[in-house]
């Protein structure tokens, strides 16, 4: 399995080995090819030889007229290179006698008992079908045998006698020679292919794998180190051109990660990443000031050393505080948590936490904004408010507090136009009043500290409660309050009654005051949806469009112009939909321009109700 | 017919003040109204009228609202006596705070002349509870 690996991993080694096999097979193959050619070519040479051996002594028969010149004649080529036997027979009488042999003495024998057994059958089988016989013999020794028909002169010279000339000839030295032939070939041509083969590998190597080799180096390089490494650039061939192409990507890359890096140490907010392991992987410039560690003091430390001891584990560890800062950046809001600097020195940091895949890992992007300003300025600000707001109030409680007993039936017996007076700076006293807690309640709003205690509360008690308390002002203005479609006694809503005759108070005093004179503001409840509706409606100049998205905002006025003809601060709605909101409910609104406006509060309703 | 009280110590430092209290609680709720200036003033004046409530402004120079409360706790002769904190301070945490302190209850300053004795009224009943 790891060779397979190893091939799977490296195209050298695949082409090396692969190379190595093909040139083994055609090797072989040449081999084979070779061998087949050299032994034809010493076949035929061999049966040429036989042949011209056989030629000779047939001419010197018909030539010759003695017995002894043909013998003469046999013994000089049977003394020829790989000549073993040579043998005239002539057939008399059906026997054949060795008329002249190689070696004289078998002269005048039968050929069949002085020659061996398989000699013999060829030489008769001649005899007998008086045909030529050709037989190579590889099993006793390498050995060729032909046979030729005949025919001679009878010893009287006058008739003729078939007969049959036999030569074997000794193959062993040129098998040898052709062997030793093939031999030098194939180990010339096998050195060819080695020359070609290094030549090739050197050119591969040159060309190709130091080249790639090279990219490969200059890109691990780039993944692990920060410092710029450029491919090599040799020829401008294909693998140059990858490179040219790699090193423009880099010098792309750099640039953008250098912008990047300046922008991150350009921002006042420090930019922190962690790992799954809670091991910190970057810290930028501004993080470096917020903090008072460098980067290098930082960076692969836990990430526990920029937080108060213990911190973690009191928050439910950091993964809770990356979650929870995680959500609440999907809000907006940054999250607060208790950071400490190197100098031991702990304070308020905001938290923006973005996740990111680095592959298998995760990655935290952690923006910190060191808020330690931010708070002091709150404070300052809150103690403020807080002193205004007591400083306005104190004169104020004597002031109402005059008005208010100087117009009841106590002081009736005043004169009209005192009366007149009186009754004109106790409305703007309480106006007055109504501005400070709206700024109070905003004030409360913003630091969180607006509570709402929620109890179970009749809904037609509450509203003819707030037709009462809030009729005084519709009389002011000539609008009366009408409780149309009031629920029967026994629903029940979950509202902090103060606050909702808070809500009731903005709602109904907003509707009277864009409601023309003589006209009704309608307050209705009903069942919706499981809550209770409750729903303020005017038949007024309605509400702009394109006011909307501002409506519900802090200081809203439609009519923004100094000369605007309605009183308020703009706080009433914002603060009428932080109280719904604070209350589990919602608030939001119809108009249609020139026909009025109807706002609805859903709050939840009484479990008891629900069950009824 | 719901038991009410019938004598009312008011403690402040802003003798403006001390007159609209005294005259709201006289004209409206009916009531026997006292008034001291400053918290010690405050104390031996209850201690020689026993009220049915103490209105007991928080912030005041020398003995402020707080060790008023403390005294007048302390003394077996008025420390049964209902307390309510009339102040301007009033966001949550500072109400709470005054609830810690043992008193019966707390009225924003600038009050209602016409809603204030139901407010004290209702705050002594549930003293009494």
């Amino acid at each position: 399995m790891s060779v397979l690996h190893a091939l799977q991993r490296s195209l050298v080694k695949r082409l090396i080995i692969g190379s190595t096999i093909l040139v083994c097979l055609l090797f072989a193959a040449v081999w084979q090819l070779v061998s087949q050619y050299m032994h034809q070519q010493m076949h035929a040479e061999i049966v040429k030889r036989a042949n011209t051996t056989l030629q000779s002594i047939q001419i010197g028969i018909q030539t010759y007229e003695s017995a002894g010149n043909v013998a003469r004649l046999v013994n000089a080529l049977a003394a020829g290179e790989d000549i073993e036997q040579l043998i005239v027979v002539k057939h008399r009488g059906g026997v054949a006698i060795v008329a002249a042999a190689h070696e004289n003495s078998w002269i005048g024998g039968q050929a069949q008992t002085q020659l061996a057994a398989e000699d013999w059958e060829h030489i008769n089988a001649s005899l007998q079908t008086r045909q030529a016989v050709a037989h190579e013999d590889t099993e006793n020794g390498h050995r060729f045998e032909a046979v030729r028909p005949i025919i001679l002169r009878s010893d009287d010279q006058r008739n003729s006698v078939e007969g049959a000339i036999y030569v074997a000839i000794n193959t062993t030295r040129m098998q040898a020679q052709t062997q030793h032939h093939v031999l030098s070939i194939t180990t010339q041509l096998f050195g060819l292919m080695c020359v070609i083969g290094a030549l090739l590998y050197a050119f591969l190597q040159h060309n190709v794998w130091s080249p790639l080799e090279a990219l490969r180096q200059a890109m691990l390089q780039h993944t692990t180190g920060d410092q710029i490494v450029y491919a090599p650039v040799a020829r401008l061939d294909e693998i140059g051109q990858l490179s040219q192409t790699y090193n423009q990507l880099r010098d792309a890359v750099h640039s953008y990660e250098t912008r990047l890096q300046v922008i991150l140490n350009t921002v006042v907010d420090g930019v922190i990443t962690v790992d799954d392991s809670e091991h910190i992987l970057s810290f930028t410039r501004s993080a470096e000031r917020i903090f008072g560690y460098n980067a290098s003091e930082v960076i692969g430390e836990p990430v526990a050393m920029l937080m108060p001891h213990d911190y973690s584990a009191s928050q439910g560890g950091y993964r809770a505080i990356w979650q929870q800062a995680n959500q609440n950046q999907r809000i907006g809001i940054g999250y607060e948590l208790q950071a400490r600097r190197k100098n031991g020195e702990c304070f308020t940091l905001e938290l923006s936490v973005g996740q990111a895949r680095d592959g298998a890992k995760n990655i935290y992007v952690g923006i910190v904004r060191d808020i330690t300003e931010r708070k002091k300025i709150e404070q300052l600000k809150n103690e403020f408010i807080s002193t205004v707001s007591h400083e306005l109030r104190t004169p104020l409680t004597s002031i109402r507090g005059s008005l208010g007993l100087l117009t009841t039936d106590a002081f009736a017996s005043l004169p009209p136009k005192a009366h007149k007076l009186i009754n004109l700076a106790h409305r703007n006293c309480e106006r007055l009043v109504f501005l400070i807690n709206d700024i109070l309640d905003v004030e409360k709003m913003t630091s969180g500290q607006l509570s709402v205690h929620v109890t179970e509360q009749d809904v037609a008690t509450l509203m003819q409660q707030a037709m009462e308390l809030n009729q005084g002002y519709g009389d002011r203005h000539g609008v009366l309050i009408k409780l149309s479609n009031a629920p029967a006694h026994g629903l029940k809503v979950m509202a902090d009654s103060d606050r909702l005759m808070q809500i009731f108070a903005n709602l109904l005093s907003n509707a009277i005051k864009f409601s023309p004179s003589g006209s009704e503001v309608h307050l209705r409840a009903s069942q919706f949806e499981g809550m209770v509706r409750f729903e303020v409606q005017d038949f007024g100049e309605g509400i702009p469009d394109a006011f909307r998205s501002r409506i519900f905002q802090k200081f809203a006025q439609a009519d923004g112009t100094s000369t605007r003809t309605h009183e308020g601060s703009g706080l009433g709605l914002s603060i009428t939909r932080h109280l719904v909101e604070a209350m589990q409910g919602r608030i939001d609104y119809l108009s249609s321009p020139g026909r009025g406006s109807t706002f609805m509060v859903d709050l939840p309703m009484a479990a008891a109700t629900k069950d009824a | 017919m719901k038991p009410k009280p019938s004598t009312i110590l008011c403690i402040d430092d802003d003798a403006d003040i001390l007159d609209v209290c005294q005259m709201t609680l006289e004209a409206i709720g009916g009531y026997t109204a006292h008034t001291a200036i400053g918290g010690l003033a405050g104390i031996q004046l209850a201690q020689t009228v026993l009220p049915d409530v103490i209105l007991l402004d928080y912030m005041m120079p020398g003995l402020d609202g707080p060790a008023t409360l403390m005294r007048l706790k302390a003394d077996p002769m008025t420390a049964h006596i209902p307390v309510i904190f009339v102040t301007a301070r009033v966001q949550p945490s500072e109400v709470a705070h005054y609830k810690a302190l043992g008193v019966a209850g707390v009225i924003a300053k600038p009050f209602n002349p016409q809603t204030v004795c139901q407010d004290i009224e209702a705050l002594w009943l549930n003293s009494r509870v």
